[in-house]
């Protein structure tokens, strides 16, 4: 996990880009990069890419939904003329 | 045979129209039909059945899947997509709303601990006046060889960096020799502040063993940058140890009054001897707190934490004689003394001197008896006094 020594600016800044995070945050999270001591910054890129995987797995909940859903819709359709 | 057809059809529209009642009890229905046909209804039994196989299916897979059909449960078809949908929403807005928390906790810390930093430098620069030597010197150790060598494709900026500083070391070294007490406490300042820097850069000793062992293998074979990577990871420990936040808790101070503390050689040393057991435990438990003091002082004063005669000086207080033997086969081209052959040769002397007098008591006393049994507890080391003791005879 500790493999972002040289790096862990622009990968918090590459992370924050698709974190669902507000914009405000974002922003003052950028501008205090420079400044911010490195074991800050290890801990927010952990933050984040706990957050992205929570976020990952909920999309994929999400996708199984609608699969779901849709998979007896589909099925409801076709058996709806003969009912 | 038309009408067996159309009759049942005709008999089962009020059960269909009663679909609600009939959806939830569907096995009713069966066993009622199965009551008729028992009864002898065959007919009306048997299109009984039929009807409730037509519009339930025949098999309870069919049937639940025909259940939806059915007004009723469509509204709870819905209602079920949206509940699930809605439990996944609120997961997505807890972990954003834990994100954002985690992450705002850690921008005030990581800005309050620049605050204090920053504050730090502008005082220390203010009670020591750091020359621009100092300056240099500090950046060499902190930010400018970690930020430099830190962009990845730049280590040669890094090792420029040191190797100029170090020339202009080299070049001075006559004027730091003649440090006065006044120096000494700046250097010793100096000390505390790359330290400082150093805990804000890393918290833990791998993040940083990993982070220069990747400036290591990408400015390639440096000599010098190898003296300055492994005093900094040998170190660490003591290093984090005398943190900003720890050292005025270390000094039993408030923090406004720690830099005052710098300002007076007496001082300078009461706060070593207070602050020195904390960071180096198992030195001032082996060696003593004098001694240690004694190096400390003298190895701020050298001012070139790079060197690796006092890098294998400060192992060699810290660890053990194979640590620092070890470190001295790696570090080539340094001539290292060792101090405990140093102690070693000097206990030789004195033991030397010890035997020589009581040797001459011996022989002012003229007690022959003595002077046999003195040669066997002799070593063999001693061979430059066989002679005396034979003339003696």
């Amino acid at each position: 996990m500790e493999t972002y020594n040289e790096n862990i600016d622009l990968e918090i800044e590459r992370m924050l880009e698709t974190s669902s995070v507000s914009p405000l945050l974002k922003a003052i999270v950028k501008a205090s990069l420079y400044t911010m001591p490195y074991a800050n910054k290890l801990a927010i890129l952990k933050s984040l890419q706990k957050e992205q995987r929570k976020l990952l797995i909920l999309r994929k909940k999400e996708e199984k939904i609608i699969e779901k859903y849709r998979g007896l819709m589909e099925k409801l359709s076709k058996q709806q003329p003969g009912a | 045979m038309s009408d067996d057809e159309t009759k049942p059809e005709d008999e089962t529209k009020p059960d269909a129209d009663t679909a609600d009642d009939a959806a939830d009890k569907p096995a009713d229905l069966k066993d009622e039909a199965d009551k008729a046909i028992k009864e002898g209804k065959s007919r009306l039994g048997r299109a009984y059945r039929v009807a409730v196989d037509k519009a339930f299916g025949k098999t309870w897979p069919e049937r639940l899947m025909k259940l939806p059909l059915l007004p009723a449960t469509i509204p709870i078809f819905i209602g079920n997509f949206f509940k699930e949908l809605a439990t996944v929403k609120k997961e997505r807005a807890a972990a954003k709303s834990e994100a954002e928390s985690e992450i705002t906790q850690e921008v005030a810390k990581g800005t309050e601990t620049f605050d204090i930093a920053e504050n730090l430098t502008e005082e220390m620069d203010k009670e020591a006046h750091f020359g621009p030597e100092e300056k240099e010197a500090v950046a060499l150790l902190t930010e400018d060889v970690l930020e430099a060598a830190k962009a990845t494709g730049e280590p040669e900026k890094a090792l420029a960096t040191i190797d100029r500083v170090k020339e202009d070391a080299d070049k001075d070294e006559k004027d730091t020799e003649k440090l006065t007490d006044e120096e000494v406490q700046r250097s010793f300042s100096m000390g505390l502040f790359t330290m400082v820097r150093l805990r804000q850069r890393f918290d833990n000793e791998k993040d940083l063993a990993e982070f220069l062992t990747k400036v290591k293998s990408a400015a390639g074979k440096s000599a010098r940058f190898n003296h300055f990577s492994k005093y900094i990871t040998n170190n660490f420990k003591k290093l984090f140890q005398f943190g900003a936040m720890q050292v005025p808790d270390l000094l039993g101070i408030e923090k406004s009054k720690f830099l005052p503390l710098l300002t007076s050689e007496d001082r300078l040393r009461d706060g070593l001897d207070i602050v020195l057991p904390e960071i180096f435990p198992s030195a001032v438990r082996d060696k003593g707190l004098t001694p240690l003091r004694k190096f400390f002082v003298r190895f701020v004063r050298q001012k070139r934490y790079p060197d690796p005669k006092a890098l294998a000086e400060l192992i060699f207080m810290i660890e053990d004689e194979d640590d620092m033997r070890d470190l001295a086969k790696k570090i080539g081209g340094a001539k290292v003394v060792s101090l405990a052959s140093v102690k070693a040769t000097e206990d030789k002397k004195a033991k030397i001197k010890k035997d020589r007098e009581e040797k001459a008591v011996a022989k002012k006393e003229g007690e022959k008896g003595k002077k046999e049994d003195k040669p066997t507890d002799k070593k063999p080391d001693h061979d430059e006094e066989e002679p005396a003791l034979d003339e003696a005879a």
